[in-house]
C-alpha cells in the first residue's frame, strides 16, 4: 500500500499539469464569478425555478470545461508516461528498484483513469459550492435572483450524482483509448503523438479509398465521444417510450436522474468489449515495458 | 533461499544474446561467489553491458542464468529487493528532487535506511530541495550512491558508474564503496574503462571480448599464471623463443607477457613481474587480435 502511494505521488511530481490544470480551472471559475457580472438577455426577475436552472447550468458548464481540459492533460500524460523514461534513460533507475513492470504501468493507468478524473470531479464540486456562495454574497452577481434559487441541498446532491455517473461512464468508455496510448508510449522510439494518431488515421483513409465506406471512422468517433454511454442510458428509456422531460425541468438534475437507465450505460456490448480491449492493451504495455530494451 | 557465503551469487551457463546478426554474447559461462568484487572488463561492444542487463533481468537472453537463486528473466521486480545497480551517471531523471528520490525509494524498497542516506548526503554539497537538473554530474552520482549505500542489498551491479566524472569524484566514489558498503556478505560486479583505478579493489576479473570470455580468474592467482618479463635487448631473441602471447616495447625495453611458464625458466632473461590488470588486459586483447 505504501509502495502504491509513492508510485502514484511520483506521477504528480513528474507531471505537475495533472494537479495544476484542475486547480487552475477552479481558480479561474472563482475569479470569474467573483469579479464579473453575469449578463442575461433580460434583467427581469427570475422565478426560483429559473434561478436554479441557471445556477445548475453554470455548474455543469464548469464541469464540462474542467473535464475537457483534464482529458487533454491526461492524453498527453499517457503518451509521455512510458516514453519519457526511455528517452532520458531514467527507466534504468526506476527498474533498479523492486517495482514490477505491472505495478508501474497499472499505477500510471490508475492515475490517468481514476485518480485525476475523480480528483477533477471533486474539485469541480467544491468549486460549485464556492461559486454559489459567491453569487449569494454578491446578491446575484447581476442576476435578479432569489436567494432560494441558490441552494437546494437535495438538488445539489442529485446534480453531483448525475455528474459522477457521467465521469465514471466516460472513464470506463475511454479505458481502451488510455491503454492504447500507454502501448504507443511504451513502444514508439520517437514522435509518440504521431504514432498514436497515424495508425487509426491510415486505417480510415485506406478504408475510404479501398471500400468507400467509413466504418472505422464511425467506430472511432463513437469511441471518442464521452456522451455516447450517457446517451445510451437515456436512449434506453426513449426506446421504451417512458421518457418524459418537461422543458422547464430539463436542467433539473432530479428529473434527469430519473430518466437515466444506469444499467444501460454500463452493461452493454460496446462498453464491456472496450474494457476487455483495455485489459489486453494493458498487458501488451506491461510486456513492452518489460522487454523493450533501447537504452 | 539460502544465504550462506558458499552459494554462488551468479551462475551463468552458455549465456547468449544476439542483436540481429551481431552476437553480443556468444555462449558465456561464469560464476560469481559471495563477497567478491568482480571486474567485468572488455573493449566497447564486447558484451559487458548485455551481460549485466541479463543479470538484472532487463533483457531477455538465451542460456541459463541464476542470480541469488532466481531466474532474472521475468522476476526483475522481486530480484531488485536484493540487487542494486547504477547504470551510469545520467539515469536519475532531471525533474526529480532529492527529497522526492528519498521518498520514492523509501516507499518502494523495504530495505532502505533513509537516515543513512540523509547522513551521507550531509557530507556532500547536495541540498535536499535541489532537483537533479541543478546538480553537477559528480553530485548526481553522489546522490545515486547515497541511495544505494542505504539499501541493504546482497549484489551491487555497477555499469560504468564513474563515466565522465573527474578524478576526485571517481576516487571518492570507489573509496566510499569499499569503506562504507562492501563486506563479506556483499558482492559487487562492475564494468569500467578506467581499469587502473579499480585494480586494487577487485578480487576477480573477467575479460570479455567479442561476446566471449577471454580470461576469468581471481586476482590473487593471476600472478601464478601470468608473468611479465622486462627483457634486456641482448636477451630478447631467446626470450621470444619461449612464445610470449604479447610483446610491448617501452622506452627501448621490451615487456614480454607469458602464460603458464615456470618462473625459473623466465627469470634467466630479465626482470620478472606480476603484470598489472591494465597491462594484462591490453596484452590479452592485443594478443588475441594478432
Amino acid at each position: 500500500m505504501k509502495a502504491w502511494q509513492v508510485l502514484v505521488r511520483r506521477e504528480f511530481w513528474e507531471h505537475r499539469a495533472l494537479w495544476f490544470a484542475p486547480l487552475a480551472m477552479s481558480v479561474l471559475w472563482i475569479v470569474i464569478v467573483a469579479f464579473f457580472r453575469i449578463q442575461m438577455g433580460s434583467s427581469q426577475a427570475l422565478t426560483v425555478m429559473q434561478g436554479r436552472a441557471i445556477v445548475n447550468v453554470i455548474g455543469w458548464g464548469m464541469s464540462v470545461a474542467t473535464l475537457l481540459v483534464v482529458t487533454i492533460v491526461v492524453t498527453f500524460y499517457l503518451l509521455d508516461a512510458l516514453y519519457a523514461e526511455r528517452r532520458d534513460r531514467s527507466i534504468l533507475f526506476w527498474k533498479s528498484l523492486p517495482v514490477s513492470d505491472s505495478a508501474t504501468v497499472l499505477a500510471k493507468f490508475l492515475v490517468a483513469m481514476v485518480i485525476v478524473p475523480l480528483g477533477a470531479f471533486l474539485a469541480v464540486a467544491v468549486t460549485d459550492l464556492a461559486v454559489r456562495a459567491i453569487i449569494a454574497a454578491r446578491g446575484g452577481a447581476g442576476l435578479a435572483m432569489e436567494q432560494a434559487s441558490l441552494w437546494d441541498g437535495r438538488m445539489w446532491w442529485q446534480a453531483q450524482v448525475l455528474l459522477l455517473i457521467g465521469v465514471v461512464a466516460s472513464m470506463l468508455w475511454y479505458a481502451p483509448l488510455a491503454a492504447y496510448l500507454l502501448v504507443v508510449s511504451a513502444w514508439a522510439r520517437r514522435s509518440v503523438t504521431l504514432w498514436a494518431v497515424l495508425p487509426p488515421l491510415v486505417l480510415v483513409i485506406v478504408e475510404r479509398i479501398a471500400l468507400q465506406t467509413s466504418h472505422v471512422w464511425e467506430f472511432l468517433a463513437d469511441r471518442l465521444s464521452p456522451a455516447v454511454p450517457i446517451m445510451r442510458g437515456i436512449d434506453a428509456h426513449l426506446a421504451e417510450g417512458t421518457i418524459s422531460i418537461d422543458r422547464n425541468e430539463i436542467v433539473v438534475p432530479g428529473a434527469l436522474l430519473q430518466q437515466v437507465d444506469i444499467g444501460a450505460i454500463f452493461l452493454n456490448a460496446p462498453m464491456l468489449l472496450g474494457l476487455v480491449a483495455a485489459v489486453v492493451l494493458l498487458v501488451i504495455a506491461i510486456r513492452l515495458r518489460r522487454y523493450r530494451d533501447d537504452t | 533461499m539460502t544465504s550462506t557465503s558458499d552459494t554462488p551469487v551468479i551462475v551463468a551457463r552458455e549465456l547468449a544474446k544476439s542483436y540481429g546478426k551481431l552476437r553480443a554474447l556468444d555462449g558465456v559461462s561464469f560464476t560469481v561467489g559471495a563477497g567478491r568484487i568482480v571486474g567485468l572488463i572488455g573493449p566497447n561492444g564486447a558484451g559487458k553491458t548485455t551481460a549485466l542487463k541479463s543479470i538484472l533481468g532487463l533483457t531477455p537472453f538465451d542460456g541459463q542464468l541464476s542470480v541469488l537463486g532466481r531466474d532474472p528473466a521475468g522476476s526483475r521486480g522481486a530480484l531488485m529487493q536484493d540487487v542494486c545497480f547504477i547504470a551510469d551517471v545520467a539515469v536519475l531523471p532531471k525533474w526529480l528532487r532529492v527529497t522526492q528520490a528519498l521518498d520514492y525509494v523509501a516507499g518502494v524498497h523495504p530495505r532502505f535506511d533513509r537516515a543513512r542516506a540523509e547522513q551521507f548526503l550531509k557530507t556532500t554539497d547536495i541540498r535536499m530541495k535541489s532537483r537533479v537538473r541543478e546538480l553537477s554530474r559528480g553530485m548526481v552520482t553522489q546522490l545515486h550512491l547515497a541511495l544505494i549505500l542505504a539499501i541493504d542489498a546482497r549484489l551491487l551491479v555497477l555499469d560504468e558508474p564513474t563515466l565522465g566524472l573527474d578524478l576526485l569524484f571517481r576516487r571518492q566514489f570507489y573509496d566510499t564503496l569499499v569503506n562504507d558498503y562492501f563486506d563479506k556478505d556483499r558482492t559487487i560486479v562492475l564494468t569500467t574503462h578506467q581499469v587502473e583505478e579499480i585494480e586494487n579493489l577487485l578480487t576477480d576479473v573477467i575479460f570479455i571480448q567479442h561476446g566471449r570470455i577471454v580470461l576469468d580468474s581471481a586476482v590473487e592467482s593471476l600472478g601464478g599464471r601470468y608473468r611479465q618479463l622486462i627483457c634486456a635487448p641482448d636477451q630478447l631473441e631467446r626470450a621470444r623463443a619461449l612464445q610470449p602471447f604479447y610483446t610491448r616495447e617501452v622506452f627501448g625495453r621490451t615487456a614480454l607477457f607469458f602464460e603458464g611458464r615456470d618462473d625459473a625458466e623466465l627469470a634467466k632473461y630479465g626482470e620478472l613481474r606480476t603484470p598489472s590488470i591494465a597491462d594484462l588486459f591490453v596484452a590479452k586483447m592485443q594478443g588475441a587480435a594478432s
